[in-house]
């Protein structure tokens, strides 16, 4: 407990370097030894020229593009989902989200890791699921061929239905405290008392407060759901896969000759990770206007 | 019409409940079924043999579920105590955006991807397969996230409280264990709870770098339901469910998203 000094001893930098270390070091490492599998560079025995096989697969072929295009397309509608019924539910049901019921039961859905969330879709949006079962108790089909595929499907609609029900109570519940914080109710009350309406508040304050104020939180929570991994595994089609399952595929696959591919991939990914997080960092660091 | 008003948004927040309520309820019951043919809306027959105490199911999850917890526990204290005392030395410093912009890096990175370009490295040092590699595995990302929440203790308040103990002549490790770690309990609380949670539930760090040789609950679960076998599954995913259910019982702040909560998937 040394470091607690209040005196002129420079301020913490062993724990500094740590951070600069573990947090930076550890993903620049990834990043090396990515590029480094990709063209072979670690590959035993050594090898007197390094292989391109696995970038020019990738520029050549439509694969890393078409999964990263998918997995882009289908975070976009699941953010937009949870985005948009997040503040449905702010707007309608306000105070009466901190109750002593329901203020309790919206964060149950945050303590769900992605397995469990996974196995939960299966049971309930499954050909056989409940929901089928509820369909054929109340006649709308006689089989369960005939309930809607929404597992395993190539349009992605489980993945997008699961994550939207995973990360929707997050939302709210962050909405709820920046409303609370930034006094939502007191400047609607000032608009009112200005002329005005309800929808008014919400449309030309308090959307616009909200969502600038999450800026930061949303574009994280998109690069996380960008890479999930748990849900697209477990109720994903074959094929089209998310960009996380493509990657484990072509590297921990049985094909070897995948690997530079699968390296390739990963490490191009990472590059457009870190170019996002700087982008965010820097907006993040410039002074608000 | 205020009443009515009052009274549809009432019924609105109580449909709400049932409908986040209604997947775990499936899930209890699923743990519980022995046969549930297709149309049925309840089980037909019942089989509870993994929740009878010294079974051979039983003590097989039990045992399990002991490991994923010491896991937990060594990351989330490891993340912990290295976190606070970094975001001591992070308050003193004049720009501390990039430095906190930095601890959120491992959030952005994938696990998977990040356990994957890692993981021939680590089975180079003989660090994949057992559990230490995968705390060294888990650590960055709980270590970033705790610096993130201890970060938002260092207000000047409590500052000034330090400075304060000083001019009275404490000493700097007076200072840390009487004012600062009494002051801090509750964060810290809050803290090793989030991080324990995210190596809980963690699934592509451990199915990487655990190499098939570390068994958790997040894996037990993803091994049954491949086998197809889902009351063995839903059982599993139940206990993997119960700490921080339970913490929503007790204490709901321990749950409380900070500004940078991880996501689960």
């Amino acid at each position: 407990m040394r470091a607690f000094s209040a005196n002129k001893v420079p301020p913490g930098t062993a724990w500094l370097t740590l951070l600069l270390l573990v947090c930076g070091g550890s993903v620049a490492l990834a990043l090396g030894l990515a590029l480094a599998h990709s063209v072979g560079a670690l590959s035993w025995p050594p090898v007197s020229t390094l292989d391109g096989s696995g970038w020019r697969a990738l520029f050549a072929g439509p694969q890393f593009w078409q999964t990263l295009g998918y997995s882009m397309g289908l975070t976009t509608i699941t953010v937009l989902l949870a985005l948009s019924i997040a503040l449905a539910l702010v707007i309608a049901l306000g105070a009466r989200l901190r109750g002593p019921l329901l203020g309790r039961v919206l964060f149950l859905p945050l303590a769900v890791p992605g397995v469990v969330a996974a196995l939960m879709a299966a049971s309930l949006l499954g050909d056989s699921g409940y929901l089928s079962r509820l369909a054929f108790s109340l006649d709308w089909v006689t089989t369960p061929a005939e309930f809607p595929t929404l597992i395993f499907d190539a349009s992605g609609r489980g993945i997008v239905l699961t994550h939207v029900a995973m990360v929707t109570p997050f939302f709210v519940v962050l909405f709820d405290r920046l409303a609370e914080q930034t006094r939502l109710p007191l400047l609607f009350q000032q608009a009112q008392a200005l002329g005005a309406t309800p929808g008014h508040c919400w449309r030309r304050i308090g959307m616009p407060l909200l969502l600038t104020q999450a800026r930061a939180v949303i574009a994280v929570y998109s690069l996380a759901l960008l890479g999930a991994y748990d849900v697209p595994l477990l109720i994903g089609a074959a094929q089209p896969t998310m960009i996380a399952v493509t990657i484990q595929r072509a590297i921990g696959g049985y094909d070897l000759a995948q690997r530079p591919l699968g390296y390739a991939m990963a490490s191009l990914y990472l590059i457009v990770i870190v170019l996002a997080w700087v982008v965010l960092a820097w907006r993040r660091a410039r002074p608000a206007p | 019409m205020k009443f009515m008003r009052s009274a549809s948004k009432q019924l609105f927040a109580t449909l709400l409940v049932v409908v986040i309520s209604l997947p775990f309820v499936l899930l209890v019951l699923l743990s519980m079924a022995r046969s549930w043919r297709y149309p049925a809306l309840w089980p037909q027959s019942w089989q509870s043999t993994q929740w009878t105490v010294f079974q051979d199911e039983w003590q097989t999850l039990a045992l399990i579920a002991l490991r994923s917890l010491a896991l937990a526990v060594s990351v989330a204290t490891l993340a912990t105590v290295a976190g606070f005392f970094t975001s001591h030395g992070l308050a003193r410093q004049r720009q501390q955006g990039p430095w906190l912009a930095l601890a959120l890096l491992p959030f952005a990175v994938p696990p998977l991807v990040y356990g994957l370009c890692l993981g021939q490295g680590f089975a180079a040092l003989a660090f994949s397969g057992h559990y230490g590699g995968v705390v060294l595995a888990q650590w960055p990302c709980a270590y970033g996230y705790a610096v993130l929440i201890c970060h938002g203790y260092w207000t000047p308040h409590h500052h000034a409280l330090g400075e304060l103990a000083a001019g009275l002549g404490a000493r700097p490790t007076q200072i840390g264990w009487r004012v600062h770690l009494p002051l801090a309990r509750g964060l810290l609380g809050v803290c090793l709870f989030q991080t324990a949670l995210m190596s809980w539930f963690d699934f592509a760090l451990v199915r990487v770098i655990g190499a098939g040789r570390v068994q958790t609950l997040t894996l037990t679960v993803f091994d049954y339901l491949a086998a197809g076998d889902v009351r063995q599954a839903a059982s599993a995913a139940l206990l993997l469910l119960a700490p921080p259910a339970l913490a929503l019982l007790i204490a709901p702040r321990l749950l409380r998203p900070a500004p940078w909560w991880r996501p689960s998937p």
